[in-house]
């Protein structure tokens, strides 16, 4: 995609000009109907970053059967095949969302952005194989889906592993599309607060819940033995060091956070200074 | 050969290069990493870059050099993970790199740029092939 995007072909309009399904680049003919599209300004969509990305995800596929050796799952103790099962539960749930609301987006985006559609189309990609890996190992070991970072084996750790370089792309993309549209159009980035606002609560929310947060605490330290003694505390280090890691990608796309974040900094013991990197704009 | 030299890492990197279809199902990786070895008399750091299918440059670098992100941890930490991609052939359990870096307590990923760290992440399964790459090689403290 990165060869082929010369000369008109290769220029992404600000605002393209008609509403069409024509290739950005053709010939469109003035009856051309209009497919109503509703994103039509390339900061609602792009970041700059987003045809690598594409190439990347492309070169990057795998596959949930023949690239997890399923044959080397081993049986485990009923207490962690519990939490595992729960931990794929909330997974596959999650997946789903995530393949979900891409989707949702799409149809409305202009054909003249088309590599930005394109990696959507490839995370929703990532996000089905997500859901059917989870699924599966929920149901291949003896324990199945329950109530609706951590891996007791290898098998489970080769899964989290593939899933998270298909999740780490979709975070690059989000993080540099919040920054290029915010350099265009600082106005847009109150609303990306809001947005923020609401979602941390649901994060939060989601992170305390019982059945996700005894799941991971049983599987940190390999047993309902150490629960307590080391479970919830490395839940919690993992908390503080997804919640670190969350706020110096806002601070990266444009958006600072920690003034207006409800996120119990204190609490977790989150030095607000330390997601403020050198060299950040703004 | 002892892993805080630049010949371990080069050889690794000679070992990727030498096997580009051990790689090529896990795509394009586009990354430079800095591997820190903590150890008595200085630390030894390495920086290694990789390119589509290929390790392309690997030389020893001073502290503050930017790259993308770099895995930080003592002697025997590295070696403690190097040993367990020998015995197993490739790394197992707690030493796989992800696993470290995810707990953190023995080696850490540090970095300013949180693309850069995202880099870690999207290109994980190259850098642990790199890393396993050490059971082909001889490994000595």
């Amino acid at each position: 995609m990165l060869d082929i995007a010369v000369g008109s072909y290769g220029e992404v309009p600000e605002h393209p000009v008609h509403r069409s399904m024509a290739p950005r680049g053709a010939d469109v003919a003035p009856d051309t109907v209009d497919m109503g599209y509703i994103l039509n300004a390339k900061t609602d969509v792009w970041s700059d970053n987003v045809v690598e990305l594409y190439e990347e995800a492309v070169a990057r596929q795998w596959s949930a059967t023949r690239d997890i050796p399923w044959g080397e799952l081993q049986e485990l103790p009923d207490d962690v095949e519990h939490a595992m099962c729960q931990l794929c539960t909330v997974l596959t749930e999650v997946e789903m969302i995530a393949a979900d609301l891409p989707a949702k987006w799409m149809w409305r985006m202009s054909h003249d952005f088309i590599e930005a559609k394109m990696f959507l189309c490839m995370q929703i990609m990532d996000e089905a194989r997500h859901a059917e890996v989870f699924r599966k190992r929920a149901l291949s070991n003896g324990g199945g889906l329950l109530i609706s970072r951590t891996a007791p084996t290898d098998v489970e750790k080769r899964i989290l592993r593939m899933c998270m370089q298909d999740e780490a792309r979709h975070v690059a993309y989000g993080t540099m599309h919040l920054r290029y549209a915010i350099e265009k159009d600082p106005d847009v980035a109150e609303e990306i607060h809001e947005a923020l606002d609401h979602g941390e609560s649901v994060l939060i929310d989601f992170g305390s819940a019982p059945d996700i947060s005894s799941a991971l605490a049983m599987l940190l330290p390999g047993g309902a033995d150490d629960i307590e003694k080391k479970g919830f505390p490395l839940a919690q280090k993992l908390s503080k060091k997804q919640l670190t890691s969350y706020l110096a990608r806002c601070e990266r796309a444009g958006i600072s956070r920690p003034e207006r974040t409800t996120i119990p900094l204190d609490l977790l013991g989150i030095d607000p200074e330390s997601i403020r990197p050198a060299g950040v704009a703004t | 050969m002892k892993i805080d030299t630049i010949a371990f890492v080069e050889a690794l990197a000679a070992e990727m290069n030498a096997h580009p279809e051990r790689y090529h199902i896990l795509g394009h990786a586009d990354m430079v990493g800095t591997m820190v070895v903590q150890r008595a008399g200085g630390d030894f750091r390495a920086r290694v870059t990789f390119a589509e299918l290929r390790c392309d440059g690997v030389d020893e670098v001073e502290a503050g050099e930017p790259t993308d992100w770099s895995l930080v941890g003592p002697l025997d930490a590295w070696h403690e993970m190097f040993d367990d991609v020998l015995a197993n052939g490739r790394a197992t359990g707690l030493q796989t790199i992800n696993s470290l870096a995810l707990l953190g307590d023995r080696i850490e990923l540090v970095g300013d740029d949180p693309m850069g760290l995202d880099k870690f992440s999207r290109f994980n399964q190259t850098l642990q092939a790199f890393l396993d790459g050490a059971a082909r090689l001889a490994v000595s403290a």
